[in-house]
């Protein structure tokens, strides 16, 4: 029995698409994979359960729905975390075990989620590097890519994880810095006896965000193309200018959501005569009937807010880049990375070698 | 060829059913007078229409003496035009009925389609399919009609029919149409046809162009437009048109507020008033600049023939209307004609000695209608006048009445264009309407006559020039296409790199200086010392737009060393000044030596598709907005005359005595990006900025080119 532990030094770096995509590429592979997510950050209610919404989709995924309720044990919640300074819950660092105990039985690999930074949990001592020491496992340090921090956080996290840590995957390299972080990089890891697993490129599909959760997430109407609500956006544009400057600007990008008011019918034509997704339109104005009709043809949902300009784009611009994996379109492109760019086998050998050590 | 068929046939339909029907059913005639369906029916009959008329009206017996057929099915034989004033929502079964018994035309007069929203865009696109399917052709829906005052027809619910007369108006616009119905009758103007294009859900402006072309009653095609439907094929059906007669056009929406308001009415983008300018110039047309230079240049056009030459003689009973007359002519492109020799003569015979005999000629306060009539005489038989302009001032001792006889006897079949501006409303206003009911056009103010005879020389301009063909080079467009596919296969930028858009200069064979691109030193070290020092260091990034501003460029470098230490100011000052800006790596390029610098670009028009650019380039084109557009493909004159149109074009000719710049590679290159643009509709925008263009002889060659490509 092997256990992996991703862990991260921020929120949204990919730690749910990496644990999803690993156990699934592993299954391929013949292992029995498990899943746990000790410390959950978003708690839904299933089966009058509560459970994390990731950890969730994440079981559903991996057809481990029965075990579910292992999954996640504690969520910090504002909420949550009041109520433990005024009352510590009973042995959590045991409660979590023994969980993890039930769902590893008779597996091969345990993929153990971490919390949003490794620091998090610290006070149930269910920290990162404490759940290392309880369930005894690797870690696998997954750093979103950046020019100046990554080299520093990368040999931070082996400082901070010692004996532990297996190495590090990079998420989000941007195409320009591929031959660097293969080359460079890589050997000057290696020069600090840092394993480099690989380097997942940046991916405009797996930030994306759908229509319908993005007309969700703004408490917004989609007025027309409902049908629609499944296509990906994957940026943003601002349309504050005349029309022909805002063709100019529009033709720059693709698979765009067009933020405009909603008396801005030339911006709107604009918008949809370029490669747009969906329009959001703020102000709380309904568009012109003509335009209405256009969208509708060509398919492009028209998501109305009563919010202005400015906190709408505030908004867009959070959701954009901060998705969730739960798209089965996303997962298989995740795979797909981890097939092309990380190398398994190097990961399963460093497991393998720690577990007979 | 079947393109050219199917629309020959069109014209066709247009002509034969629309124009010229010998029967016609009112489906949805009422018997109630509050009704369109009644008001259509009564102006068919009113207008005096020849053919033979149903009316169909499952309730009523007779409307207006006609018996109604209860339904489409039970009229005697498919009538030629089907004009259908049901609710909206039993057009589809009215359109359907009608095709299905051989109903070739449709005039949609029901509101209640696209105008509304999403289901009545679905209703009209039924009713579209539905004609078509069923070979049937449709004008509107959500128009006031159509009207041929020569048939004589009236199939519209306008109040009144307009005057008999050469002038074809197409209009977007219903509330226009009567408007116009309504001044021409008060100004006695004449139309040939008009015709109101509703949603254009069908049938379009151009169809009713190409048919109007063809029109023997129409001399004069005016338009009304908001946006058109397919640019392209609008600029063909001008070009076309405007062989055989003068298209005038009103384009509304032509600010950002009115743009704005357009595209809120029709639902559709407007072309950029870039285009329409070039459309101007290539096709050509004459564009009114308002509604009522759309009418009175219409009319001048219809009933007076095009002055031969820019020479006006303007006579005049008082001096300022003859000063404000004279500003105009020049600022019109006209010039007061010289008044020598024999004509001189003449005048000195007849005119007051205290009379201005150079043109202006001022006959003075007391001028007859006899004196009127002579100076006219006059000036018309002298060679070196083109056109006469006569201004009329009421005074006491005015002869408002005889004057106007006089212009009308001497006027009328002159070969050379009268045009009056008898100033004043009360006094003028009954000759007014005579001289316009015989065609002789009167503009009220001095300034406005002139600025309309300046607009039919213009015309005579547009005629003479040679049309030339396109010009094509031999190119590689199988590579560019491949290079374009592959983007917009993986869909993952819409903007080529630094090195792609030099592949497609390549490609068409358009000059360039050479360009790397390198992700650290070492690799701008390695490019430098490939291509040759010096060079010049750009920083990469998609925030910074302006890159001196923030250091990122870096000219002159003419050694490692130096190129070393530009690399590391340039990205420590980019860092500095926009910490946001992510940098994607460093262009090296190779440095050129100076000349003059001129932008050029390619837009994506939504209406016209590709549009040409050229302005001088730095900060002129930002500070004058000198540039010049035109319209893909462009012809060796359009490549000429657009650097002519530049302001800037002296310092291209040579400025005291610098010597000219390669003005002939200019013009290739511009005839090159033309035929890159026509080739491949994927590319929606092009710049190169700047182009760098050497004496003549020298050439020219493009140092920063972007491409973007889009749908």
């Amino acid at each position: 029995m092997s256990t992996i532990l991703i862990v991260s030094s921020e929120k949204y770096s990919g730690k749910s698409s990496l644990a999803v995509g690993l156990a699934l590429e592993l299954r391929e592979r013949g292992f029995d994979v498990g899943y746990m997510k000790p410390i959950g950050a978003y708690p839904i209610k299933v089966d009058q359960k509560k459970v994390d919404e990731d950890a969730y989709f994440i079981a559903e995924a991996l057809s481990l729905e029965e075990e579910l309720a292992d999954v996640t044990q504690f969520f910090l919640t504002w909420d949550n975390m009041t109520r433990f300074m005024r009352k510590m819950p009973a042995r959590p660092r045991e409660k979590v075990k023994a969980a993890y105990d039930r769902l590893a039985r008779g597996r091969d690999i345990m993929i153990v989620e971490g919390a949003e930074n490794f620091i998090h949990g610290r006070m149930l001592g269910l920290s990162s590097f404490e759940l290392a020491e309880v369930l005894g496992g690797s870690v696998l340090f997954l750093d979103t890519y950046n020019d100046e921090l990554t080299v520093d956080r990368i040999m931070g996290a082996r400082d901070f994880f010692g004996e532990v840590f297996l190495g590090a995957v990079l998420n989000w390299v941007p195409e320009r810095r591929g031959e660097y972080v293969k080359n460079l990089l890589a050997r000057f890891m290696a020069s600090q006896g840092i394993k480099m697993f690989g380097s997942l490129s940046t991916d405009r599909v797996l930030r994306s965000i759908t229509v319908d959760d993005l007309a969700a997430g703004l408490n917004g109407r989609i007025i027309c193309a409902q049908d629609r609500g499944d296509e990906l956006i994957e940026s943003m544009m601002v349309g504050a200018m005349g029309q022909e400057q805002a063709l100019r600007l529009f033709r720059k990008q693709a698979n765009k959501v067009v933020i405009t008011g909603g008396d801005r019918s030339d911006v709107q034509m604009a918008a949809l005569e370029t490669p747009t997704k969906s329009l959001i339109l703020t102000g709380g104005h309904r568009p012109s009937p003509l335009v209405l009709g256009q969208a509708e043809e060509m398919g492009v949902p028209i998501i109305m807010v009563d919010h202005d300009t400015a906190t709408t784009v505030e908004m867009v611009e959070s959701a954009i880049g901060h998705q969730k994996v739960h798209s089965p379109k996303k997962i298989e492109r995740m795979r797909a990375h981890i097939r092309d760019e990380l190398d398994l086998e190097a990961l399963l050998e460093e497991v393998g070698r720690r577990d007979a050590g | 060829m079947a393109g050219r068929s199917s629309r020959s046939n069109d014209r066709a339909v247009v002509s034969d059913n629309f124009f010229e029907p010998r029967s016609l059913a009112v489906i949805g005639a009422s018997s109630h007078p509050e009704k369109v369906g009644f008001a259509v029916l009564a102006n068919v009959i009113e207008s005096g229409y020849q053919g033979e008329v149903f009316a169909v009206n499952p309730k009523a017996g007779v409307i207006q003496e006609i018996r109604c057929h209860p339904d489409v099915g039970s009229l005697p034989h498919p009538p030629d035009l089907a004009i259908v004033i049901v609710p909206a929502n039993a057009v589809l079964e009215t359109v359907t009925r009608c095709a299905g018994i051989g109903v070739r035309a449709g005039v949609v007069i029901s509101a209640g389609f696209r105008e509304t929203g999403i289901e009545g865009r679905r209703l009209e696109n039924a009713v579209v399919k539905a004609a078509r399917d069923g070979g049937m052709r449709l004008l509107g829906p959500n128009c006031l009609g159509i009207i041929n005052t020569a048939l004589p027809l009236n199939a519209s619910f306008a109040r009144r029919m307009p005057p008999r007369g050469s002038i074809g108006v197409l209009s977007q616009s219903g509330a226009i149409c009567t408007s116009l119905i309504d001044w021409a009758r008060a100004e006695g103007v004449g139309f040939s046809k008009l015709v109101s294009l509703g949603n254009g859900a069908d049938l379009v402006e151009s169809d009713f162009l190409d048919a109007l072309a063809d029109d023997t009653k129409t001399n004069v095609i005016a338009m009304y437009l908001e946006g058109v439907s397919n640019g392209e094929r609008f600029f063909e059906s001008v070009r076309r048109a405007s062989r055989a007669k003068p298209v005038v056009f009103f384009k509304a929406g032509a600010t950002t507020s009115g743009a704005r308001a357009a595209s809120s009415h029709t639902g559709s983008l407007a072309g950029s008033e870039s285009s329409y300018e070039a459309l101007c110039r290539q096709a050509p047309a004459l564009r009114a600049y308002s509604v009522d230079e759309l009418i009175e240049l219409s009319l001048a056009l219809a009933t007076q023939p095009i002055p031969k030459g820019p020479s006006v003689a303007l006579i005049t009973n008082a001096g300022g209307p003859g000063i404000i007359a004279s500003d105009a002519c020049e600022r019109a492109g006209l010039s007061l004609a010289r008044i020598a020799g024999k004509t001189l003569d003449e005048l000195k015979r007849f005119l007051p000695p205290a009379a201005s005999l150079h043109n202006p000629i001022d006959l003075l306060g007391t001028a007859d209608a006899k004196l009127y009539g002579l100076a006219l005489e006059t000036l018309l038989a002298d060679p070196d006048v083109d056109a006469v302009m006569i201004i009329l001032t009421p005074q006491a001792m005015t002869e408002v009445a005889g004057t106007a006889d006089e212009i009308l006897r001497i006027a009328r079949g002159a070969e050379k264009p009268v045009v009056c501006s008898f100033m004043g409303a009360d006094s003028v206003e009954a000759e007014v309407d005579r001289l316009q009911e015989a065609g002789i056009p009167n503009v009220a103010y001095p300034d406005k006559a002139m600025q309309i005879l300046g607009r039919m020389y213009e015309r005579r301009l547009q005629v003479m020039r040679p049309r030339p063909r396109a010009k094509r080079f031999p190119v590689d467009s199988k590579a560019v296409s491949s290079l374009f596919h592959g983007y917009v296969e993986t869909g993952a930028t819409t903007q080529l790199s630094p090195e792609d858009c030099r592949e497609v200069l390549q490609a068409y064979g358009i000059p360039y200086s050479p360009l790397k691109v390198a992700s650290d030193l070492a690799g701008a070290k390695r490019h430098a010392a490939e291509m040759g020092y010096p060079v010049v260091l750009k920083v990469m990034s998609r925030q910074v737009v302006h890159k001196t501003d923030v250091g990122g460029v870096v000219l002159d470098i003419r050694n490692q060393r130096r190129l070393a230490s530009a690399y590391d100011d340039m990205i420590s000052n980019v860092r500095r000044k926009m910490p946001a800006a992510k940098i994607d790596g460093v262009t090296v390029q190779k440095m050129v030596p100076q000349g003059r610098e001129l932008i050029l670009g390619v837009a994506r028009d939504p209406q016209f598709g590709p549009l040409v650019m050229v302005g001088l380039g730095g900060i002129y084109v930002e500070t004058f907005k000198d540039v010049a557009f035109r319209l893909v493909p462009m012809t060796p004159r359009d490549a000429a005359s657009m650097l002519h149109e530049l302001k800037a074009y002296r310092l291209l000719s040579g400025v005291r005595g610098e010597p000219p710049a390669d003005i002939a590679a200019v013009e290739e290159v511009l005839l090159r990006v033309s035929q890159l643009a026509g080739e491949h509709p994927c590319l929606s925008e092009m710049d190169i900025n700047p182009l760098i263009v050497y004496n003549a002889g020298d050439g020219c060659t493009c140092v920063d080119v972007r491409i973007t490509l889009g749908g």
